[in-house]
């Protein structure tokens, strides 16, 4: 990794799914400036200690729900309960549709939600119009310097 | 004096005159001087001789009226008056003495003629004999038997003789003592002096004419003393006459017949009113009269109707004609031998009429004696009082209709007096409630048997002031061995005798508490138990989704792998590969999608049986044009004409709904890929109580034949390389509609597309409305 800030964070625990996630972004050209995070603690200590470290929070996280140790909704509802990091989009990315997931979510402030499909081309289409979106098109608040 | 003036004796003057003396004499000198002066006015006419001629008229008035002395009188006063004063006064010349003369001795001589005209005062042949008119020898002794016949005559008999013109001329002791008039009183007087007016004209003429032709009349009168009393005498008139010259004198013998008179018509007035009676009894009683053996001597009218026997039939039979066979042979023995004792017998006795039918009397026999008090005859009074016992009977067999619904009633009922709650009757079940015997209740009122609380027969008591009755009022009272008792008691104010008693019905509620008790306790035991199944249940359905939830998560993500990785190598090394190792690649890849439908349409599927229906009103067409345009992107560059027609709002869950609507449509759409020009219809059937959705598309088709396949499970009709799919999007369909209580169904042929029917409620359910959301 280079030591420019991070930009997405990428939190998920499945080592294909992980895989072609980054796949589908570089292929995107998004960007490759990514933290990848195994599981949900992972996640959280990286973004309370860049944090505290005063360093600029990643402008997209995108969260797997299934996480060992600390649970993707979970550390979504850490991050969106703490001021410091409540700003940053978070756009959970799972393979479960299942209502009560997203309700949840919702409920506890996630940014967007999104079904990862099995088709990996309308997965590399759906991740690269995340990127275009979030990185891109949507304003985020300026970030801490 | 009362003279009657309607008697017809003939040769009678009309005129009345007086028979005192010096009247007569008066009258006589009147008459004459009115004939003198007459005469003096038709002098003219008779010269002087009318006088003359005239006084001969007053003078035989005189004589024949009054006797031999007043006509002397007249003829006096006549030639004084005619041949002295009038000359007199008239100036006339005076008459010749030998005129005079002439007058006085016609006058003399008609008086004396007159007098012995008149009849002579008979006088007893026996007086005048002793007046000195000697008798020959011979007559002597009739004379005496004569004089002694009517010594006994007297001595028994009421006699009287009359002139013939009814005048009395002689009367013996017992006619004054019957009459009441004295001797004096009666002689010479007119025997009407006696009339009672009581006999008609017709009697009297028929009497004279008797005996005027000189019959005897024999006869009965009624006659009227001096004071004014009634008898009667039974009357024998002898007329005598001499020779066969009319009858100079009448001799009537009387017989004092009163008493006998009178008896007569106490008689005659006893019978009359015995009469009456018995007129009055046939009119109302059953009449017989039977000799001492029982014969049967006489009837009444009566007694043939209701028998229905004529006279003749009944008479000289004996009462057993009659015998219904309904009393047994000692009632009648008993009968028997009371009237034969002479005692009056009473009592009510079935007969039997001649057409066989049946009547009961009321009797009384009594009995009647003979000289030596042995019975010569029974007469039995009856009064017929079948109606009476055909009542009776009736009224006993209601009675005992009520009585036995009293008693034997399920429910237990009391009566009793309002004023001091004395109880009048109770049945068996309440007896049995309330553990007691009639002796305990008898004569007791609720409260002192100990049935009652004072404060709940208080309650009882104003409700039933207040409204008459008491419904379903529920107390608390004991049995009288102390048990408790929930009774619901209704009351019922009723009149009795006159007297205000009160009808109550009680209802244990012990026992229906108890019960209810029970249920209540089952109840709550159930529902603790449905509680528990229900968590049970809960929490198995967690589990099973948690289940599914994370089989499919876990199962899609190797296939994510699977495709994404399949592909990657055909990016990355697919230059590399042939087009059979590029084919097999791709194939790699359709499996993980299917795979992967397969899972979603699994969970959607498992997921069916444990979503909670919840049955709202749906706005069916606005349904269907959501889900339309869901779908219709992805058919983005096809001829698709989907058609809506208007569709009427059903019960059912929405979400649910969607997916039968998704599914059906989605299938129309594929279906119909391979069509230049597809058309979709959405519409309803408007048959039946319930809308029958269908979707009928120009695709494909399917055969019949296979139509059961249709629904089932992974069950496809087409090859995976002319359509794609599962299987499970018609067996979810399926379900869900037969969840909402509906029912399935398709139409197709091959190649001429298909029509899928659904309904989402049963016909004859009609559930509850729910506002629509």
């Amino acid at each position: 990794m280079n030591n420019q800030a991070i930009e997405i964070l990428l939190v998920e625990d499945n080592p294909s799914d992980l895989q072609l996630t980054l796949r589908a972004l570089q292929k995107a050209n998004i960007s490759n400036r990514i933290h990848v995070a195994r599981d949900g603690a992972e996640a959280l200590e990286f973004m309370q200690g860049s944090s505290t470290a005063g360093d600029p929070s990643p402008r997209l996280i995108l969260l797997d729900l299934k996480l060992p140790k600390v649970d993707g909704l979970d550390v979504l509802r850490q991050l969106k309960s703490d001021p410091r990091t409540q700003a940053v989009p978070i756009v959970v990315l799972t393979s479960s549709k299942e209502q009560s997931d997203i309700v949840e979510s919702y409920r506890l402030g996630v940014n967007s939600y999104i079904v990862k499909p099995v088709n990996f081309e309308r997965f590399s289409a759906a991740v690269k119009d995340l990127g275009l979106y979030w990185l891109l098109l949507n304003q985020s608040p300026n970030r801490a310097e | 004096m009362n003279q009657d003036t309607s008697s017809s004796t003939p040769g009678r003057w009309v005129i009345p005159l007086p028979k005192s003396g010096a009247l007569v004499y008066l009258g006589a000198m009147v008459l004459t001087a009115s004939t003198i002066a007459l005469g003096a006015s038709l002098d003219h006419f008779f010269r002087g001789h009318a006088t003359l001629v005239l006084l001969l008229i007053p003078v035989a008035l005189s004589a024949r009226w009054g006797g031999r002395g007043p006509g002397i009188a007249a003829t006096l006063i006549g030639v004084l008056g005619a041949t002295v004063l009038l000359p007199a006064y008239t100036g006339a010349e005076p008459v010749t003495h030998g005129y005079q003369v002439a007058l006085l001795c016609s006058g003399l001589v008609i008086s004396v003629l007159a007098q012995r005209e008149q009849s002579p005062v008979p006088e007893s042949p026996a007086a005048s004999a002793e007046a000195g008119n000697l008798p020959p020898p011979d007559l002597r002794a009739v004379l005496k038997e004569y004089a002694d016949l009517r010594i006994a005559l007297n001595e028994h008999a009421i006699v009287e003789t009359t002139d013939h013109r009814g005048v009395i001329t002689h009367v013996n002791e017992k006619f004054c003592a019957i009459s009441q008039y004295s001797r004096g009183e009666l002689i010479g007087r007119d025997h009407r002096i006696v009339n009672s007016r009581h006999h008609p004209k017709a009697f009297w003429a028929q009497f004279w004419a008797t005996i005027q032709r000189g019959e005897v009349w024999n006869g009965e009168i009624k006659n009227r003393a001096k004071d004014g009393s009634y008898y009667w005498v039974a009357t024998t008139v002898v007329p005598l006459r001499e020779d066969h010259r009319p009858p100079r004198h009448y001799l009537a013998i009387h017989a004092n017949i009163t008493d006998r008179k009178l008896a007569e018509e106490n008689l005659r007035t006893a019978t009359r009113e015995l009469l009456d009676l018995k007129t009055a009894l046939d009119e109302h009683a059953i009449v017989a009269m039977t000799d001492p053996a029982g014969r049967i001597t006489y009837v009444n009218d009566k007694f043939c109707t209701i028998s229905q026997y004529r006279r003749e039939e009944l008479l000289g039979q004996d009462h057993r004609l009659l015998n219904s066979g309904h009393h047994p042979k000692a009632f009648f023995q008993e009968m028997w031998r009371t009237i034969a004792a002479a005692g009056v017998w009473h009592g009510e006795i079935k007969n039997r009429a001649k057409d066989g039918s049946y009547y009961w009397v009321e009797s009384t026999i009594v009995p009647f004696l003979d000289e030596q008090g042995r019975p010569r005859q029974y007469v039995s009074i009856r009064a017929d009082i079948t109606v009476r016992k055909l009542a009776e009977a009736a009224l006993r067999e209601s009675q005992l209709r009520f009585s036995a619904a009293f008693q034997y009633s399920p429910a237990a009922i009391v009566i009793h007096q309002r004023s001091n709650l004395a109880i009048l009757d109770v049945n068996e079940s309440f007896l049995e409630m309330f553990e007691c015997t009639r002796e305990d209740v008898a004569r007791q009122s609720l409260i002192s048997a100990g049935l009652l609380d004072g404060n709940v027969a208080h309650d009882i008591s104003a409700q039933l002031d207040a409204r008459g009755e008491v419904n379903n009022l529920e107390v608390v009272a004991r049995t009288l061995r102390g048990k408790l008792l929930h009774l619901n008691v209704s009351v019922k104010e009723v009149e009795l005798a006159g007297e205000s008693c009160a009808l109550a019905i009680v209802v244990d509620l012990t026992a229906r508490r108890r019960a209810e008790e029970e249920v209540r306790t089952l109840n709550s035991v159930l529902e603790k138990r449905v509680m528990e199944r229900t968590a049970q249940l809960e929490s198995a359905n967690h589990e099973l989704e948690a289940f599914s939830y994370s089989v499919s998560h876990d199962l899609r993500s190797p296939l994510r792998a699977m495709d994404g990785f399949t592909q990657a190598l055909l990016d990355d090394y697919g230059e590399k590969l042939d087009a059979q190792g590029r084919h097999y690649a791709h194939v790699v890849r359709d499996s993980a999608q299917k795979m992967s439908h397969l899972i979603d349409d699994l969970l959607a599927f498992s997921r069916l049986s444990r979503v909670p229906l919840a049955r709202r009103a749906v706005r069916v067409e606005a349904l269907v044009r959501e889900v339309v345009a869901e779908l219709l992107p992805r058919e983005q560059g096809r001829a698709l004409d989907v058609r809506i027609a208007a569709l009427p709002d059903c019960q059912g869950d929405r979400a649910l709904l969607k997916q039968v609507w998704l599914n059906l449509l989605s299938n129309a759409f594929k279906y119909t890929g391979k069509r230049p020009h597809a058309v979709v219809e959405v519409g309803c059937l408007s048959t039946g109580s319930v809308p029958i959705y269908f979707v009928k598309d120009n695709g494909t088709g399917f055969d019949m034949r296979y139509a059961g396949k249709l629904f089932g499970v992974f069950q496809r009709l087409h090859r995976m390389d002319e359509f794609e799919g599962t299987g499970v999007g018609l067996a979810i369909v399926q379900r869900i509609v037969q969840r909402h209580g509906g029912k399935a169904w398709a139409e197709a042929a091959p190649d001429q597309g298909a029509t899928f029917f659904f309904s989402a409620e049963s016909p004859s359910e009609i559930l509850h409305e729910q506002p629509s959301h």
